[in-house]
């Protein structure tokens, strides 16, 4: 096996390669009413049938005071075509409640092997602030002006 | 005056423009540097945390993180 994102990937099958498939989970930092994006690699190789997909993986983000209480949670599924150890990108946004957000990634459906690699959350879309809408709004009103003045 | 004017509209709008991308996850490729890293263990947030026992497999693929499995 092998991972195009660095030398080590997680398989969340673990040593026993039965279920309840394993997981992680990790707790970040957010803004509440920030919206963010969930993304990750999910690895499969199509060469060897009791490695094969489908796979799937259940990902979530909860709010850490409340884990039941989750903003985003989904199954997410990959058997792509072709050949050999294929990874496949999945991405899923949610909106930050509280300052901090688990995120659990947990393995739901497979045989021996289900990859795990390339766990980013990115930011995608701030909490406006007053200030900023505020520059933002002088800033339109300029180039009005501006285009006004060139009109005249 | 139309010149000032262009400045401060461009200051403006670079000031509210979003941030650059950058991901909040520690350690989202897992790769290990050592057996005592960051990785995997522990409460606080940054930290990756492990939600069933049986991940203590795959020691090739994953040998530091493997050790660390095996204590919980």
């Amino acid at each position: 096996m092998s991972t195009p994102y660095g030398s080590y990937f997680l398989d969340l099958t673990g040593a026993s390669d039965r279920t309840p498939f394993a997981g992680v989970e990790q707790t970040i930092t957010t803004t509440p009413g920030a919206t963010y994006a969930l993304s990750f690699a999910l690895g499969v190789n199509q060469s060897v049938s009791y490695e094969a997909g489908p796979v799937t993986v259940s990902a979530s983000a909860s709010a850490s005071a409340s884990a039941s209480a989750g903003l985003t949670s989904g199954l997410f599924t990959v058997n792509p075509a072709g050949s050999g150890n294929i990874w496949t990108m999945e991405t899923q946004d949610f909106t930050a409640a509280e300052d901090t957000t688990l995120i659990s990634i947990v393995g739901s459906v497979g045989a021996d092997y289900i990859g795990l690699d390339d766990v980013s959350v990115d930011l995608i879309q701030a909490v406006p602030e007053p200030t900023a809408l505020a520059l933002f709004a002088a800033a339109l009103a300029s180039l009005c002006y501006i285009r006004r003045s060139h009109a005249l | 005056m139309r010149i000032a004017l262009s400045a401060a509209a461009v200051a403006a709008l670079l000031v509210t423009l979003p941030p650059a991308r950058a991901n909040l996850i520690t350690n989202g490729s897992f790769e290990v540097a050592s057996a005592d890293s960051s990785l995997p263990t522990g409460n606080g947030a940054g930290r990756w945390q492990y939600r069933h026992s049986r991940m203590d497999g795959h020691r090739q693929q994953y040998p530091d993180l493997a050790a660390q499995f095996q204590r919980l």
